[in-house]
């Protein structure tokens, strides 16, 4: 007969007596504990047995909160961490987002003196919709096994149909419905070692290679969807380079901008995809490098009747100006944002903001860095519409896509075909 | 900073001990497990009250500031409110205020402590006598000798 192992709690408090309080109500939570006073008794419980959660206090006198947090985070820790203070709660949140931005997943903010049930809500889980590692652990986690490439093997790997497209689910946040996807590149095999999309796309630009992995994704992913999702309202979302917009935009004599409209048209034509259901998303940078040639690309694609996403929202210095300048049909708030609305008011007011201003300018509002059912069920409350995230789906190959639609718990029905 | 914030103050007075706390906090009326809570209270209080006491004394207000940090919250959960309370204006209060107040803070603090600890001596008393059971009464005797 197979036994659960229950989840082990690692608590670090230089108070005993708080530090073993913590430790009761985890355990009549079902958890298995060990409460440790000081750094180096601390990580020693850790390397010996990893925990599925920690709680840590950021005030102790050898070693505080938040440099405990960055050796966390140079092991690349995967443990769910409750921040415990009695500080006030923007240091906390402050805390937390440092501690998030370094890689690590924070279950919430205990603040002192805290209820036993608070507590105990930060330590469930739920299996299914567990937090993933934001992009930004999974690179830091495996730095070490990342490897560069040069332009010759990026233009090898074009050439071999070894950049290909990745699709990353987006549902509505009300009925849980698939809306649509993401297309990421990915590069298959790369004969150095896993590379980065970061990486190779910064490579593609810096090389002029940029239009022809465009052109590769494209191509590849309206294929793709104009045979999977015929008659369907599901969308899919393809991202400009600020380089493919600067190239459509610099001759304009010979009107590449007219060119780039047209040859999209002509894909989708090809494909079988009304223009409307596509979605291109561009960053603020992008659409700021060239100003006068984006607005005049970004209206014609407008009038041919693609839909325009305005990336990482929140985080540009110029987000306003933009969102009123260029015609915008969508905004994403940025995953900073969303992953830690639950735990930090700051990013939670942030979202809600961001989301009735964008309904207010009647724009369709996305959440990226969904981790979790929780922060679904925020953004339903508060109005979002659309959701995206390693908690909804990660990016997968179109095989997996399928796999997708048949296992999330989420759906309730749709007719995608 | 008013010295009259410290506990003489009514507002900062107003309850000086709720035994109700700490099993609210856990949500468990065992009387076990409280007695090994307030058990563990007694004996870290007695380290952080030196050490605040101590960095009262040395006039080192960052000291002050930390230990009073910590004794706050441990002693607002085992429901000892006047102490956390105390604790909490020494907490914010200790780089602003004129270091002669120090000696006055001093003299309640040690106050205000002896009375949480021969209060939360008691309870544990009351609770190791309905578990039956002297488990508790070797670490109660203990501290009591420590502090009685």
């Amino acid at each position: 007969m197979s036994e659960t192992k229950p989840l082990r709690l690692l608590v670090i408090d230089d108070d005993p007596a708080i530090a073993q309080t913590i430790s009761v109500i985890a355990r009549s939570a079902g958890l298995e504990t060990e409460i440790t006073c000081a750094p180096d008794e601390f990580f020693r419980a850790l390397e010996a047995r990893p925990p599925d959660f920690i709680a840590l206090d950021l005030v102790m006198p050898q070693m505080d909160g938040v440099e405990v947090m960055l050796k966390l985070a140079s092991f690349g820790c995967r443990a769910r961490i409750i921040i415990t203070s009695g500080l006030g709660s923007r240091v906390m949140d402050a805390a937390g987002r440092s501690a998030t931005e370094n890689g690590l997943v924070i279950a919430g903010i205990l603040a002192k003196p805290f209820s036993a049930g608070t507590l105990r809500k930060l330590l469930s889980v739920e299996p299914k919709t567990a937090p993933m590692a934001p992009p930004t652990v999974t690179l830091a986690a495996s730095a070490g096994a990342l490897a560069m490439a040069d332009r010759d093997e990026l233009r090898e790997a074009l050439r071999a149909g070894k950049i290909v497209p990745y699709y990353q689910p987006k549902i509505k946040c009300r009925s849980g419905r698939l809306s649509g996807f993401e297309v990421l590149a990915r590069w298959l095999d790369p004969p150095r070692g896993p590379v980065p999309p970061d990486h190779f796309i910064a490579l593609a630009e810096r090389e002029g290679l940029i239009d022809l992995l465009s052109e590769v994704i494209l191509e590849s992913s309206l294929k793709w969807f104009g045979a999977r999702f015929t008659n369907s309202d599901v969308s899919l979302a393809i991202n400009l380079s600020a380089i493919t917009i600067s190239n459509a935009a610099a001759a304009r004599d010979a009107s590449p901008v007219a060119g780039f409209v047209e040859h999209v048209t002509r894909r989708c034509e090809e494909s079988g995809v009304e223009p409307r259901r596509v979605v291109f998303e561009l960053t603020e940078s992008s659409a700021m490098r060239d100003p006068a040639a984006s607005l005049n690309l970004l209206t014609r694609l407008r009038m041919k009747g693609f839909h325009l996403s305005l990336d990482d929202f929140g985080t540009g210095y110029s987000s306003m100006l933009q969102l009123v300048r260029l015609p915008f049909s969508e905004i994403k708030v940025d995953r900073s944002f969303v992953s830690t609305a639950l735990v930090s008011e700051e990013s939670s007011a942030v979202v809600r903001s961001i989301v009735d201003l964008g309904h207010s300018l009647g724009l369709t509002c996305v959440a990226e860095g969904v981790e979790d059912a929780r922060t679904l069920s925020y953004l339903n409350e508060i109005g979002c519409d659309l959701a995206q995230g390693f908690g909804i789906g990660r990016p997968m190959d179109s095989d997996a896509v399928d796999e997708w639609m048949q296992s999330r718990p989420w759906r309730r029905g749709e007719n995608e075909h | 900073m008013n010295i009259s914030r410290l506990p003489s103050d009514p507002a900062l007075f107003d309850t000086r001990f709720d035994p109700a706390v700490l099993a609210r906090l856990i949500e468990s009326e065992d009387p076990a497990t409280l007695a090994d809570l307030y058990g563990t209270f007694l004996q870290s209080c007695e380290k952080s009250l030196g050490l605040l006491l101590q960095s009262l004394r040395e006039a080192d207000v960052t000291a002050a500031s930390q230990h009073a940090h910590r004794l706050k919250s441990a002693s607002a959960q085992v429901g000892a409110l006047a102490l956390s309370r105390m604790c909490a204006v020494i907490e914010s209060d200790a780089q602003r205020v004129a270091v002669a107040v120090f000696d006055d803070w001093r003299n309640r603090l040690e106050e205000e402590a002896a009375a949480a600890l021969d209060w939360i001596r008691a309870r544990v008393t009351e609770l190791s006598a309905c578990i039956g059971s002297g488990e508790f009464d070797t670490s109660l005797g203990k501290e009591e000798g420590r502090h009685g």
